[in-house]
């Protein structure tokens, strides 16, 4: 029964490449997650989307037809071009639209990506104003990562060590440098790892609101999405400082992707771009040059499918992206 | 006119209003003025001490310069306002420009004190123009040419932006473009180089998004700094509007209630300009400024702090800071969510004003 719904059903496929790590959903017409998957991209986002495509594949145990794909996050133009996407949104917005349809009450959206930390202000089921981090990194996913690294444990044991912690250190979060500094020097003074663990997700935490949410309004409802959210130090550190309990979707690790998801199925494509599932056997490679007709020296990369050009971009006068279509 | 020799100007931090005045001024008296080039991606950024980018970028535009002119000409500008300041930076630029190329050219650096009255404008051009080997007769006309030139630019200011090419804002021999027949209807958003025709912006919105962009010139106008925002703006759909179309009358109405004075002229014209756009007009605010400017920072703060007891505001604000940064990803998100923002805010306006 099940599968038979879905041949009939609409299929709407969103994908949410970001700097550490992708993520696609698979929705189905009334809102469903059919399928969802989210990997880390070790560099190679091309090679993380095909996989992603087979994690969806093996999810819902054969091809469906697909009515709209859309495309999120920061390379979310490279994804764009390669899987032949019917809509590109930027990802404040995607997450908006997450949240709005699964909790429309909700005032402030925290997400705390790889990269990238965000919050969204929301009033009336719009958004009314955003922040990204700007310079620096430090109250990011990349920043746990690296330090978890240093510390010799996994990322995923990182939160529950931190809520052991019986007296929290206190690290300089303001820099990943500093608090690297930091870290080594409460190490080097015998502090245990799970004080110096929720130390860290301490900092980042301060590091993030005096950075990313300075001079917003932060109200309840609140809802924390991201990969970070899964981090129940950083989680618990967030809630203590800003003295609220916070709404986590089951889908938090996703919610850009089905945001994109939900955008392409209320635009409707009449006939999706989507270059079918196909694609993940394909050879697909990117390859980049400097074009030196002009003193803007762009770097033009091309998207090669079965050795073939398919899309190009990087132009800034777009006379690539003219030959290819001509 | 034989022309005398060749007069640099760098394409840095006040030549983004100036230009025009300068350019007609030095070509009046007879001299070839050369403009550095707009591009330094090719070149390194020339680095002293801990300044901020806009300074490193006249130091660099100052040095490409060095072998090909007579003269740099880089005022001393201490202020441009009859009461209030520039940054220090200002000051010491002539100077920084003198270590940076060595003692190897002339640097044209008359003090501009607009503080000493209504003349001194006048009086550090003839002054200019006597350290060129001009008369002050010769120096008047020069000065009333370039004062006509500069008014001329100025009122054209704002069809410039939103009709040229940034490259070919400050080539005054560029006119500006006849109106578009299609003003008013800006082409849909096209999905950006997807082969697919979607609008991205949803729902058809008839006339473009106003949007006040606000901060120092340069911050505005050069594209080495801001990566170009101008034509990501206009490509986004945004009509475009600066404080050049205020008067000083609008900007010092907004400051009036201040408790303690700004004393910087620029961050008067950049707190007095947002506020004005912020409480009329337009559809969105965007505040340019610079990572390492200290009163940038400073204003940052002014303004949120501000913003927080009036309530919030109902049009929407975005900050954006640059750096170095080469990556232009960062800022099209913003501005991409911030375009989403105006046309959410837009729309329900427009279902207000139905219902009533």
């Amino acid at each position: 029964m099940g599968a038979l719904q879905v041949l009939i059903m609409a299929n709407y496929l969103g994908i949410d490449v970001g700097s550490i790590t992708t993520k696609l959903v698979m929705l189905s017409e009334s809102g469903q997650v059919l399928a969802k998957t989210y990997l880390r991209n070790s560099g190679r986002p091309i090679e993380a989307i095909q996989q992603g495509m087979e994690d969806i594949l093996a999810q819902l145990g054969k091809t469906v037809p697909i009515d709209g794909v859309a495309t999120t996050g920061s390379a979310r133009h490279l994804a764009a071009y390669l899987v032949g996407a019917d809509l590109i949104k930027n990802e404040i917005t995607a997450h908006a639209i997450a949240v709005i349809d699964f909790l429309p009450e909700a005032k402030t959206i925290i997400e705390i990506g790889g990269q990238d930390s965000k919050v969204i202000v929301l009033r009336n089921g719009v958004v009314v104003d955003f922040a990204m981090n700007t310079v620096c990194a430090a109250g990011t996913g990349s920043f746990l990562d690296q330090q978890a690294a240093r510390l010799g444990i996994s990322i995923e044991a990182f939160g529950d060590l931190a809520l052991k912690a019986n007296h929290p250190v206190r690290i300089a979060g303001r820099c990943t440098v500093f608090a690297e500094t930091d870290m080594i020097h409460k190490q080097q003074i015998g502090h245990s790892v799970e004080d110096i663990v929720a130390g860290l997700c301490d900092s980042l935490v301060k590091n993030y609101l005096n950075n990313v949410c300075r001079g917003k309004e932060v109200l309840s409802p609140i809802v924390f999405q991201g990969g970070v959210a899964a981090n129940r130090g950083i989680h618990k550190a967030l809630e203590k400082e800003l003295e609220a309990s916070f709404i986590i979707p089951k889908h938090f690790d996703v919610m850009g992707a089905i945001g994109a998801a939900k955008l392409v199925k209320r635009a409707r494509p009449s006939e999706t771009k989507f270059r079918g599932f196909d694609l993940l056997r394909k050879s697909c490679s990117t390859r980049g040059f400097e074009c030196g007709e002009c003193e803007n020296q762009c770097e033009v990369i091309e998207l090669l499918v079965d050795h073939q050009v398919v899309a190009c971009w990087g132009d800034l006068c777009e006379r690539y992206r003219y030959a290819q279509k001509g | 006119m034989e022309e005398k020799g060749c007069l640099g100007i760098p394409r840095a931090l006040m030549f983004y209003r100036y230009f025009p005045f300068w350019r007609t001024f030095f070509e009046r008296l007879g001299w070839k003025v050369v403009v550095s080039d707009g591009t330094i991606r090719r070149e390194k950024i020339v680095f002293f001490e801990d300044s901020c980018l806009p300074m490193k970028l006249l130091v660099t535009h100052a040095v490409q310069l060095r072998e090909k002119v007579d003269h740099l000409f880089i005022p001393r500008l201490v202020s441009i306002h009859r009461t209030y300041i520039m940054c220090p930076k200002f000051r010491g630029a002539p100077d920084v420009v003198r270590l940076a190329t060595e003692g190897k050219v002339s640097v044209i650096d008359e003090t501009i004190d607009l503080r000493k009255g209504g003349l001194s404008l006048l009086q550090s051009f003839l002054k200019i123009g006597e350290k060129l080997g001009s008369t002050r007769q010769e120096g008047k006309k020069a000065f009333r040419e370039a004062e006509h030139s500069f008014n001329g630019f100025q009122r054209g200011w704002v069809d410039r932006i939103n009709q040229l090419p940034t490259r070919h804002l400050f080539e005054m021999d560029i006119p500006i473009p006849a109106q578009r027949s299609r003003q008013g209807c800006p082409e849909p958003y096209m999905v950006q180089g997807a082969t697919s025709s979607v609008e991205v912006g949803g729902k058809e919105i008839g006339a473009p998004l106003h949007v006040a962009l606000i901060g120092h010139p340069y911050n505005l106008f050069d594209a080495d700094i801001n990566k170009d925002i101008l034509s990501l703006a206009k490509n986004l759909g945004m009509k475009i509007l600066t404080s050049d179309l205020l008067t000083e009358k609008e900007i010092d109405q907004e400051l009036s209630d201040l408790s303690k004075e700004i004393y910087w002229s620029s961050g008067r014209e950049i707190v007095g300009s947002l506020f004005h756009f912020l409480s009329s007009g337009v559809d969105g605010v965007v505040f340019l400024t610079s990572f390492k400017c200290g009163i940038d920072a400073l204003l940052q703060e002014f303004i949120k702090r501000r913003l927080k007891v009036r309530g919030g505001s109902s049009i929407p604000l975005l900050i954006l800071s640059f750096d170095e940064h080469t990556g232009r990803e960062g800022l099209t998100t913003r501005l991409e969510a911030f375009r989403d923002v105006m046309e959410e805010q837009k729309r329900l306006q427009i279902a207000k004003c139905k219902r009533m």
